[in-house]
This record gives C-alpha cells, sequence and structure tokens, in this order.
C-alpha cells in the first residue's frame, strides 16, 4: 500500500508541471521531455516500496535547478533520499542517513534508479533494526 | 579581494523552488545551491557578500526583480566545512557583493539546513502554502 493520499500526489504533480512550464517560459530551464521523465519518475517512486514506509508520508517535494534538472526530496527521521531526473538523460539519487556521509549514485535507467532508491531505504531500516 | 572566515553570504530564494514544508513550518531545500552543475560533482550558485553589499542588499534585489522572494544567509565556514565548498569574489556590473559559491552536491542538502533565513518571501503563494 502506498501511504501518500491522492490529494498530495496531485498537489506534487501539479507543482512539477507548474514550475517546469515556467522554468521554460523564463527561457532556461528544464525541457518538457525531461518533464514526462520527471512525472514517470515520481510515479515509479510513489510505487516503490520505500513508499510504504509511512515516515515518509506527504514528504514528497519538486523543485528545479539552474540547469533544468529536475529534483524530489522525500524524508523521513532516519533517511533523506533525492532523486534528480537529469537534464541530458540519467539520474542521481542521494541517500543521507542521519549520522552518515551521504552516498550518491548515478544510474543511467529508470529501474536502476529506483533500485537505488530501494538499497538506500532498505539498508536505513536495516540499521534502524540494528541488523 | 580576499574574503574572511567571518564573511556571510546572502542568497535570493525562490517562493517557488527552495522551501519544503516540514512540521511546524518549512525549510530550506538543497536546491537553493544546487543551481549550476560545473563538473566533478561541484554546483555553483550566485550570491552577495554581506559585508560588500550592506544596506544594498535588499534594494539590490528589488532591482534585480526579485523583490517578492526571500533572502537566505550562510557563512564562509559552514560553505567551507558543511559544504565542502568555497567561495570566490566575482563582482558583475552594478554588483561589486557578487561571489560565486560552489558546493559539493552531496553535501547541498546540510548547508541548506545551515543556511538561516533572514528575509521570508512576500509571495502570496507562498504565504499560502509556508505562512505561519
Amino acid at each position: 500500500m502506498v501511504t501518500q493520499d491522492l490529494d498530495t500526489r496531485l498537489r506534487t504533480l501539479q507543482r512539477l508541471h507548474r514550475i517546469a512550464g515556467e522554468s521554460r517560459e523564463g527561457g532556461a530551464g528544464v525541457t518538457e521531455a525531461v518533464e514526462a521523465r520527471a512525472a514517470a519518475t515520481l510515479e515509479r517512486v510513489w510505487d516503490c516500496s520505500a513508499a510504504e514506509d509511512s515516515t515518509f508520508r506527504e514528504s514528497t517535494f519538486v523543485t528545479i535547478t539552474g540547469d533544468g534538472a529536475v529534483q524530489f526530496e522525500w524524508e523521513s527521521e532516519a533517511v533523506a533520499i533525492e532523486v534528480v531526473v537529469e537534464p541530458k538523460g540519467g539520474f542521481t539519487v542521494y541517500v543521507h542517513e542521519e549520522g552518515q556521509e551521504p552516498e550518491e549514485w548515478n544510474p543511467a535507467e529508470l529501474a536502476d534508479a529506483i533500485e537505488a532508491i530501494e538499497r538506500g531505504w532498505s539498508g536505513t531500516r536495516r540499521a534502524a533494526r540494528g541488523a | 579581494m580576499e574574503l574572511e572566515r567571518d564573511d556571510r553570504f546572502l542568497r535570493d530564494l525562490n517562493p517557488d523552488l527552495h522551501f519544503k514544508r516540514v512540521d511546524g513550518g518549512y525549510r530550506l531545500t538543497s536546491a537553493v545551491f544546487r543551481d549550476q552543475r560545473i563538473g566533478g560533482g561541484l554546483y555553483a550558485c550566485s550570491v552577495d557578500c554581506e559585508r560588500l553589499a550592506g544596506d544594498r542588499a535588499v534594494s539590490g534585489r528589488e532591482a534585480r526583480g526579485h523583490g517578492s522572494w526571500g533572502v537566505g544567509r550562510v557563512g564562509l565556514g559552514a560553505v567551507r566545512e558543511v559544504g565542502e565548498g568555497d567561495v570566490s569574489h566575482n563582482p558583475e556590473a552594478g554588483n561589486d557583493a557578487h561571489c560565486t559559491l560552489t558546493v559539493r552536491g552531496t553535501r547541498a542538502r546540510a548547508l541548506a539546513l545551515a543556511c538561516e533565513v533572514t528575509v521570508e518571501p512576500t509571495d502570496e503563494r507562498w504565504r499560502d502554502e509556508f505562512g505561519r
């Protein structure tokens, strides 16, 4: 079961499309292709098992960097995960576990980006259990 | 110009992009400092040196059309130690206080958490979403 409710998802997606559109009108930033890939990534992230953690509830946030990358942030008390949809293809996944050095992955494909999220998240859960 | 360890730097805060809602209010996101990729895992963004900008800091922001945006402040020590980056003085036409701040991508979130919001945005949409 995915814990983020539909209103939250809808609000996040609307925000993505609004700021992506404004970014294009401003002459710099995200392209339509990156916007579409970002929306698809969000949908996949919401369906991955990490999203079942209730501590992540309503914490998804979308932002756009000056060079046209779309970035999601997602955090709980123990870990923060950021997914950057790179404008020229590929993804960057940052996992910031409390008290640890942040880890960075650079997968080329969405499936690998999701796997990196799952790996970072499940590692944090194991650490929380002391395993 | 030599920057000093006590120097602090002002960063324009976009009401649509740089704030995230959290319990009890908001916090800044890593996008504050992840503006332009410069290679080697580093990002760059524009800031103004508070010592050089002085009272002109806010009027300068308004002159750039950012009158409804917020302002964040971060020290050189935090940039170097938390952000694993640095700041260089890089004056622009009409803005002697302009500097370029670099940060390591993996440290941008920690640096954003170390950045103090000195002026909140006045944007109406921001107030609706984040105003307390």
